[in-house]
């Protein structure tokens, strides 16, 4: 499955923050970030959370009512920096 | 990163002290604080016929009294914990007034307050943590939350929250993916964050440190997330003393844990070995009171 060019971009922040082992092709967008499928923690959800304000300008927050759905995979992340783009 | 190898911890310890809690949770509330303390002793003779975990009592009192161990030394470290278990049930019932606490070095908090950068307090298994609940009675203006594990406390922790059902507000439960985020978020509105760092949850999160002159692992998470949020480290033992005596020392660990990230490993060892030597210090002042009841240094391996 092909990626779109913004989930070319976040893969390539999640593997540059993380600092993990891949390319970006390895990931399949629609396999789980946590626990199976990449293995992430909620340390590396923290990284990965701070990289995305440093990056795109906006808060990912503990508080969110979607953050399972936000955090469940490459195409779920990169859809929602894509939503917050959009409102930005 | 996650592994499937589950710690030992994990296995033993709090699985073989449930029904000590619960018993000692029953005798506090039906006879009294008092009352409750006379009783450890047969609930704690009966815990040591019964319980299989007494073996790893005795690996690390050889360790911290640096001698061979006796009947009377596992009964000791084992009628602390059962006395530790009962003033945690009795804090948390919510009489901290009841104690009697000494704070030592605890001047450190005015300067770190006024920062506002947040404190991220470094605990263990040493003494009672939830003693803390008096500290953060003097220091009202400042919210302490503990980072707890649930899934393999849940027993434990339904126990507690039965007995006092606001302590889910105060407890940030690890193992969802936004949980380190709401760590962050609560720590940079100034407050404090407690973390039991001698329990490694993962071995992917860990580093290899000497403690009592042999390596075994300690947990880097809790210095990992305190230097990605920027939050200075104290680190923070409460031991008991006699009857509702209690000690609370406080160090300085750092004002600013620095990893770089080509020697975030080597880095983070350094700092945990820190702490591990300052914890061995302690353990060594009071050997009966450090609380890790499982194979902490692979001795059965």
């Amino acid at each position: 499955m092909s990626l779109s060019d913004l989930e070319v971009q976040v893969g390539e922040l999640i593997i540059e923050t993380l600092n993990l082992d891949m390319e970006v092709n390895d990931i399949d967008p629609d396999d789980y970030l946590f626990g199976e499928g990449l293995g992430l923690d909620s340390i590396d959800a923290l990284e990965l959370a701070m990289a995305i304000s440093n990056q795109y300008n906006f808060q990912l927050r503990s508080d969110d009512a979607n953050n399972r759905k936000i955090f469940r995979s490459l195409k779920t992340l990169a859809d929602y920096i894509d939503s917050q783009l959009k409102i930005g | 990163m996650v592994d499937d190898r589950e710690q030992t911890w994990k296995k033993t310890s709090d699985r073989g002290s449930l029904w000590l809690i619960e018993i000692i949770t029953w005798v506090i509330l039906h006879l009294g604080r008092h009352v409750g303390r006379f009783f450890l002793y047969p609930i704690v003779c009966y815990f040591i016929l019964f319980s299989s975990t007494t073996r790893f009592s005795r690996h690390y009192l050889t360790r911290s009294l640096a001698r061979k161990v006796n009947f009377s030394d596992v009964f000791r470290h084992y009628y602390s914990f059962a006395n530790m278990l009962l003033d945690r049930v009795y804090l948390l019932s919510g009489k901290t007034q009841a104690f009697d606490v000494h704070l030592h070095g605890d001047d450190i908090f005015d300067e770190l307050i006024q920062q506002n950068k947040g404190i991220i307090l470094l605990g263990s298994h040493l003494g009672n943590f939830d003693l803390l609940r008096v500290f953060s009675a003097k220091y009202s203006d400042i919210k302490i939350k503990a980072v707890m594990n649930d899934n393999n406390r849940q027993k434990v922790n339904q126990v507690f929250e039965r007995l006092n059902p606001s302590l889910k507000d105060e407890v940030i439960h690890i193992g969802h993916p936004e949980s380190m985020l709401a760590l962050k978020e609560f720590v940079q509105q100034g407050n404090l964050a407690g973390i039991l760092a001698d329990r490694v949850e993962t071995e992917a999160r860990s580093v290899s440190c000497e403690f009592f002159n042999q390596t075994t692992l300690f947990p880097s998470g809790p210095l990992i997330v305190a230097s990605l949020i920027q939050a200075p480290v104290v680190l923070c033992f409460a031991l008991h003393r006699k009857n509702n005596q209690y000690d609370i020392y406080f160090h300085k660990f750092s004002d600013k844990i620095i990893l770089p990230r080509e020697s975030r490993q080597e880095k983070l060892t350094e700092y945990m070995s820190e702490y591990a030597h300052i914890l061995e210090q302690y353990c060594k002042q009071n050997p009966y009171s450090w609380y890790n009841f499982y194979d902490f240094w692979n001795d059965e391996k």
